[in-house]
């Protein structure tokens, strides 16, 4: 694998750049935000890191998984047996290599969170092989199964934490880790979504009959949609953790999975920028809503099913937000203006 | 040797059997009919040649297994799948899409387009079986993915421009004219680059300005990839200026093969169509 030199250098300057640019912003707004709204803030990023991994198995290939909250949970622990239990060891193999004290937080997070997307999307691939035979309603079952299986796993095993889940975990989540993995899970969507493996999701959801007829081992990149989209959301449950630090194994229940679910279908089934705009705007809205208090709820339930009858393609349909997209809009709709003056 | 030789497969479901014991056999470069009455079993077929069915177990009544089986024993679980053979390998066990990449493309009865998917999406997605770049190489578009999604790209808007479709491109599938969703069909197999083209009543819902193209169309695409068809039709005029050589199938059943003329004159097929007379 050969990357271009001026590809290459783009990636890393880039990346450099934005999490420079995190860093900043988190500095300089962490003060006058406050800490409430600093916070939101981070947990919006979570959002999108699962809803738009999400949305490479619910929008990308068509199957419907509601167990993602599942996947965040096992990348949760994943993570979090690295900080706490492996610390110790860690810091001994940097003494070792003579890794500089800045330097060894950053890195044993990197490396908790590697080990979160590996044992999450691990465990997509033992739970996505037998269950992705299964169709639709029924595929949509077994995830859920899953989710609240791998979650009472969790409660129940005392040498896991048990019932209280695990505590004192340390605050390593930055805005700067927050907003390089929602970049990466974006890059990563948009990326596949324009090559010809995107093409073969895109395939399987149109019509899996004709993708196996045109030479599309369907089975695999079901698989493999849901593999990579777990190992996201492995590394979505790492940073949860890191911030909230604990991990209380009651709160990735069936209806986290649901909320990210519904990012998914409102930004529209398929739509990166969708699935981004919508996991945003469903962590502010609750906290928006405040002010009716007790009927925020209501009033957030009726926003989504107004949303869903006026725009049942969600936010976006399948339209990505690109410049290109910008332009052929602001085109159409002078043309549209000009042609009525006429 | 035949480019396809299906020898004695059966399938049935359940109790019902669709296909009894089929043999055909198809040469390179001919276009071959597959004609019968509704419910003789031609899309059955074609679903068992790309792998959707798997052909059924049979066992052979034949004297010669009933006396091995007198010698011994174990010869009396020997049970026969029959066999397909494509381009000299057997494809009976193989899955639909590993049918489709040794070079068996297919278009359906109901047309089945990525309806959602734009017309140059639809014959890029069938370029797949030839795309080169791994999942890595195209998270990252190292310079060997993207010279290999224009090269793609290029053969795919080359298919649509042979099939009239190049100003359509950028439409969503679902919403070309029907006609159009058919070439659009045949296209998209095309793009799978195959040896053998499987098309089921690619002139259904067709008037007759429409399956005279239509006809044409398959004649010259013959020629240009140097394909081998197999077309299942109901239209007899597209049948007979097309195929070289035809099976009649009934029942499940072939009851007639040979060249048009043939076909045409032979007293099962005009039994099996109109009844006796």
């Amino acid at each position: 694998m050969r990357l271009r030199a001026g590809s290459a250098v783009r990636l890393v300057v880039w990346t450099a750049v934005l999490a420079a640019a995190a860093m900043a912003a988190g500095a300089l707004i962490k003060g006058p935000l406050g800490g409430y709204y600093f916070r939101l803030l981070i947990l919006s990023g979570i959002a999108v890191v699962a809803a738009v991994s999400l949305n490479i198995i619910n929008g990308f290939s068509g199957q419907f998984s509601l167990g993602h909250a599942g996947f965040m949970l096992v990348g949760a622990y994943a993570s979090a047996g690295i900080t706490l239990f492996a610390h110790h060891s860690i810091n001994r193999a940097f003494d070792a290599v003579g890794l500089p004290a800045g330097a060894r937080t950053p890195v044993e997070f990197a490396i908790a969170m590697i080990a979160a997307a590996a044992a999450a999307g691990a465990v997509g691939l033992v739970v996505g092989l037998p269950s992705l035979r299964l169709r639709g309603d029924y595929l949509a079952i077994a995830t859920l199964g899953f989710g609240e299986g791998i979650r009472s796993i969790f409660v129940t095993v005392d040498a896991l934490g048990g019932a209280s889940g695990l505590h004192d975990i340390p605050e390593y989540t930055t805005l700067t880790w927050v907003v390089l993995a929602a970049i990466g899970v974006v890059m990563m969507s948009r990326n596949l979504a324009l090559s010809t493996h995107g093409r073969a999701l895109f395939a399987i959801r149109e019509d899996e009959t004709a993708a196996q007829a045109v030479g599309i081992n369907t089975f695999k990149y079901k698989v493999l949609a849901f593999v990579i989209a777990a190992a996201w959301a492995g590394i979505a449950g790492a940073l949860l953790a890191h911030s909230d630090k604990n991990i209380d194994p009651r709160s990735y229940s069936f209806m986290k999975s649901i909320e990210i679910v519904v990012m998914v279908v409102l930004g529209g089934m398929g739509s990166v920028t969708g699935a981004v705009i919508a996991a945003i705007g469903l962590t502010w809205l609750p906290e928006l809503l405040r002010a009716a208090a007790v009927y925020r709820m209501v009033f957030y339930s009726a926003l989504l099913i107004v949303m869903m009858i006026v725009r049942r393609q969600g936010l976006f349909g399948r339209a990505e937000l690109s410049i290109r997209w910008m332009a052929e809009t602001l085109r159409r709709m002078t043309s549209r203006a000009l042609g009525e003056r006429r | 040797m035949a480019l396809l030789e299906v020898d004695r497969c059966t399938v049935a479901f359940g109790g019902l059997i669709a296909l009894d014991e089929i043999s055909l056999k198809v040469e390179q470069g001919e276009i071959v009919g597959l004609i019968g009455p509704n419910g003789a079993g031609k899309t059955t077929v074609f679903n068992m040649i790309t792998g959707v069915y798997k052909p059924a177990k049979w066992r052979t009544m034949t004297s010669e297994t009933e006396s091995a089986r007198q010698v011994l024993p174990t010869a009396r679980k020997r049970v026969h799948y029959g066999d397909i053979v494509f381009d000299g390998k057997s494809i009976r066990h193989l899955q639909p899409y590993e049918i489709a990449s040794r070079g068996i493309a297919r278009t359906f009865q109901n047309i089945r387009l990525f309806n959602n998917l734009s017309v140059l999406d639809n014959v890029r997605s069938a370029c797949h079986v030839h795309a080169k770049t791994s999942i890595p190489g195209a998270i990252l578009r190292t310079e060997a993915y993207q010279k290999d999604e224009r090269r793609i790209l290029k053969s795919a808007v080359h298919l649509l421009h042979v099939f009239g479709l190049g100003k359509y491109k950028d439409e969503m599938a679902g919403s070309l004219a029907y006609g159009e969703q058919r070439r659009l069909e045949i296209a998209r197999a095309l793009a799978v680059e195959p040896k053998l083209l499987l098309l089921d009543e690619p002139a259904a819902g067709m008037n007759a300005q429409e399956t005279r193209e239509l006809a044409e169309l398959i004649k010259q695409v013959r020629d240009d990839f140097g394909l081998t068809v197999l077309v299942i039709e109901h239209d007899m005029r597209v049948i007979m200026s097309i195929c070289n050589r035809i099976y009649c199938l009934d029942y499940g059943e072939v009851i007639a093969h040979g060249t048009p003329d043939e076909i045409k004159n032979d007293p099962r097929v005009i039994e099996a169509y109109l009844g006796e007379g």
